[in-house]
């Protein structure tokens, strides 16, 4: 008789132990929690059972709050797929479990169709799905500016990440007509710059003397990037010299091309 | 009394063009929605350009559609945003509710997760909410919150309109200072546009600017700027924007708040691809408030440039009048004579002499483009060449109306029998050879390699009035990249200019010998006789061990004719920012270090410190203040 009974218990241990082990748990970001159903911000929803306990993460009491969008949660899933326990944090909780193994449990009333426009695109510099991983790029813009281009001049990149502010990314004399800075992107970023002397005065123009078009660069997945870049003439020594500028009425017609020698040289003036 | 009519036409003007800016501009791209979202709690984070919004979440669009929520998150650079919790949606073609919303506004597509009697996945295409595509698989982030635990909100507000693609305005706005609130503001509107036509300004430099952008749409900005620079320190100032594809037009009154006032309007328009018209005015006035100036110049200029293929010219008309106000009288004494403001008296607060002189000049210029056009030619070229005319009818004082001592625009002959030039006629032709990068010793290693880059630039402008000038201005430098770190380079520039007056008579006359400056230390400008030579030795380094620290170090040496002596060469003017307006001029001190460190203070913000050291020269150390500038 002592056998059978061996037997059983070591079957309900087992069972037990199954069971135990079929518990799922994960953690993840809410959603929205309505009509019963919990769901991530995977876009999936799953099932709540019937009097699962709502627990405050930090003390394991009943939360005396409802679940929100934004809260963290730890889910704990029985083998139905039925959410058997949430606990709530208002902070991100240290990833736990894995989401992709719950997808199975997720509810939804229509079968899954492919969208043919997330199938893989061969776009230039992306990742292998054909998407950016969004990982840092160190970004190196090198550009050649005019040989008018004063040695005492400051270079800067003024682009639409910064409302084009004409000082926005100040860039390191590496010679006479070079300039260079580096800057970390995330790969994916999408933005338009132009080069200044530091003013929309001094703004880059096109080879052609007119305002050019404002540059555009797309941060590729690599570990370095190098953006080589040509300024033909600056605004104001562009052809024709430049206009006068804000707030500086000029100086009345100097025939002698130096703008401070001593006072009564030359007499210029009756 | 003229005049104040003018000036009081001038603020209505101003008034109109403030509150009348977007019925002005150009209607808006149809493809670009306007939004207004409203919310319990809105705020903006400016370094990722993101909007988040709690409670009580309500989008609506011209079209009808109306979208709440609890929670939302509105990426405006990658223009989607997503709503989540109890998300209903009220449509022209359709009603739903669920649980979530992303709209990705460039793609005119919603991925939305309905709960009817169990939970779905949906998509919408092109604004029909009455037939859902059911199933479709979702990209993996789709509704996704961003994680925002290192980042600052740069405002709240309670309500919000987003121009798709352009600008955001927020109402009862709360800004912040570093994680406190703190003032409260009406309305503030911020532009993402990557157009920079809407971004151009007219204002001169400053060394700290605040801006209010408290009104704006697609095509106009409104904004109260609150500077400080070291001439008028702390002042406020005013811009108004319009802008659209072709065009803008920006004005601007700066210093609103101080007596000494330019009154700003820059316009540009572009007629086609080859085509530009641009136009720059400055009034400048000095008046207490909006009363009746006391002085006023003005500054006009008018450019039109047209592109061929190969050299582009332009055509340029600019009008200087410093004394609008002509004579006028300033204070009444019972029983004596008026007192007058005469233009010719007195000089104006920015430095220049008050003249009845109203000089006009006219120049026609081309400009070739760089040639031979292939990317690898070790040297390049680019020539120019122009025309000219400058007149200015003031030639003669007249002590009953006005003053003329700036008149003409220059004075030349025999004693006795001197010649006042109105008018003066320019031709000019130059060019530049450059060569910008060449291997000096070739080597596999490209650490190891150094290179020469040069350039010599050289212009002959002759005049009506018998004399020219000529302009030599040659640079070399060595320059090598020693790692990823470190770059360093050598340079040489020789800038010669020499003014030849085809007599010698005139040339004493213009550049008189030894007189005054009799003193022996002056003797190498004794022998200046209109021609000068800046020779500058360079030694350039640039330590960048990561992006988020630069240090950089100039010396320079530089070894004039004529030699500077302390004292006889005024310095140069100083812009507002405290740096010389010139990067030449006579009895520039002999040696100069400049050091620059920029380092990251921020995430998305840099600090930029640099000062010139001048090696007690004249007892000139230091340059006069720190440059400190933030930069992205």
């Amino acid at each position: 008789m002592k056998r059978p009974l061996r037997i059983l218990s070591a079957i309900l241990v087992l069972v037990v132990a199954i069971a135990a082990d079929a518990q799922v748990r994960v953690t993840a970001q809410l959603l929205d929690f309505e009509k019963g159903y919990v769901f991530f911000t995977t876009g999936d929803g799953f099932r709540m059972a019937p009097n699962a306990p709502i627990l405050d993460f930090a003390t394991g009491t009943v939360s005396t709050k409802a679940p929100k969008p934004r809260d963290w949660a730890r889910a704990t899933f029985d083998a139905a797929g039925n959410v058997t326990e949430l606990e709530l944090s208002k902070t991100a909780l240290l990833p736990e479990g894995d989401l992709a193994s719950v997808h199975r449990f997720a509810v939804a009333l229509s079968p899954v169709t492919t969208n043919p426009e997330l199938a893989p695109v061969a776009t230039t510099g992306a990742g292998p799905t054909g998407t950016f991983s969004g990982k840092p790029v160190l970004v190196t813009f090198k550009v050649l500016v005019p040989p008018t281009t004063p040695l005492t001049a400051a270079i800067y990149i003024t682009t639409d990440q910064s409302a084009w502010n004409p000082q926005a990314i100040r860039l390191d004399r590496i010679d006479a007509l070079h300039f260079s800075v580096t800057r970390r992107f995330n790969s994916g970023t999408v933005f338009k710059y132009l080069y200044t002397r530091g003013s929309l005065d001094t703004q880059e123009r096109g080879e052609s003397g007119l305002e050019r078009t404002p540059r555009a660069e797309v941060v590729t997945d690599a570990d370095v990037r190098t953006v080589n870049d040509t300024v033909y003439q600056w605004a104001d020594t562009n052809v024709g010299g430049g206009q006068p500028q804000p707030q500086a009425i000029p100086t009345p017609h100097n025939p002698a091309p130096w703008p401070n020698l001593p006072s009564g040289i030359p007499t210029i003036h009756p | 009394m003229k005049s104040l009519r003018l000036l009081s036409t001038a603020l209505a003007l101003l008034q109109l063009f403030a509150t009348a800016a977007p019925a002005l501009a150009v209607p808006a791209a149809p493809q670009h929605r306007t939004m207004h979202l409203s919310a319990d709690s809105i705020a903006f984070y400016y370094d990722r350009f993101l909007v988040e919004a709690d409670g009580n979440v309500r989008v609506t669009s011209g079209d009808g559609l109306t979208i709440t929520g609890s929670t939302l998150t509105w990426d405006l650079k990658n223009n989607r945003f997503m709503i989540a919790g109890d998300v209903k949606v009220q449509s022209p073609t359709g009603t739903q509710e669920g649980a979530a919303l992303a709209d990705f506004l460039d793609f005119n597509r919603v991925y939305f997760v309905p709960v009817t009697s169990e939970p779905d996945r949906w998509t919408f295409e092109d604004g029909d909410y009455a037939t859902p595509i059911k199933g479709r698989e979702m990209p993996g982030d789709t509704f996704a919150f961003p994680d925002l635990s290192h980042n600052l909100p740069y405002l709240y507000a309670k309500s919000a309109v987003v121009g798709e693609r352009d600008y955001v305005r927020f109402q009862n706005v709360t800004t912040t200072l570093g994680r406190a609130k703190s003032l409260p503001l009406p309305t503030y509107y911020i532009t993402y546009s990557a157009d920079p036509n809407l971004a151009q300004n007219s204002l001169s430099g400053a060394n700290w600017d605040g801006t209010w952008q408290f009104a704006g749409n697609r095509n106009s900005i409104s904004a109260i700027h609150l500077r400080y620079d070291q001439i008028n320190h702390g002042f406020v100032a005013f811009e108004q924007h319009l802008a659209s594809k072709k065009a803008y037009a920006v004005f601007s009154i700066n210093p609103l708040t101080r007596s000494s006032k330019f009154f700003n309007l820059v316009t540009d328009y572009r007629f086609g691809d080859r085509t530009e018209l641009h136009t720059f005015t400055d009034l400048h006035t000095v008046q207490s408030g909006f009363k009746l100036p006391e002085q006023a110049q003005h500054v006009s200029s008018v450019r039109l440039t047209q592109a061929f293929d190969t050299f582009s010219s332009s055509l340029t008309y600019s009008t200087v009048n410093y004394c609008l106000l002509g004579i006028t009288p300033v204070r009444t004494i019972p029983g004596r004579d008026p007192v007058y403001q005469a233009c010719g008296s007195g000089s104006s607060t920015v430095g220049q002499p008050l003249s009845a002189s109203h000089p006009q000049q006219w120049s026609l210029d081309f400009s070739s483009i760089d040639f031979p056009k292939r990317a690898t030619a070790p040297l390049k070229a680019r020539l120019r060449a122009g025309i000219g005319y400058l007149h200015n009818p003031c030639a003669h004082d007249d002590p009953a109306t006005l003053r003329c001592d700036l008149g003409g625009l220059q004075l030349l002959g025999p004693q006795g029998h001197q010649t006042v030039y109105t008018s003066i006629y320019t031709k000019y032709v130059g060019g530049t050879v450059y060569a910008p990068s060449i291997k000096l010793n070739p080597n596999d290693n490209p650490r190891k390699v150094y290179y020469l880059n040069a350039s010599l630039d050289a212009q002959r402008q002759w005049y009506s009035v018998p004399h020219h000038i000529d302009q030599i201005d040659g640079i070399a430098s060595v320059s090598r990249v020693f790692n990823t770190a470190l770059a360093a380079y050598a340079s040489y520039e020789i800038r010669q200019t020499n003014d030849r007056y085809n007599s010698a008579a005139d040339r004493a006359l213009v550049y008189p010998p030894n007189v005054p400056y009799v003193d022996p230390n002056f003797a190498s400008f004794s022998a200046f006789a209109g021609s000068s030579t800046f020779r500058t030795y360079s030694l350039g380094a640039s330590f960048t061990p990561n992006p988020d620290f630069a240090f950089n170090v100039l010396a320079r040496k530089h070894v004039d004719f004529p030699i500077p002596v302390p004292g006889l060469f005024s310095p140069p003017p100083y812009d507002v920012l405290g740096q010389f307006v010139s990067n030449y001029y006579l009895g520039q001190p002999p040696y100069d270090v400049t050091g620059e460190v920029r380092v990251r203070v921020l995430h998305h913000y840099y600090l930029d410190v640099s000062r010139t050291y001048y090696f007690n020269y004249g007892n000139l150390r230091w340059s006069p203040s720190f440059v400190i500038q933030v930069s992205q």
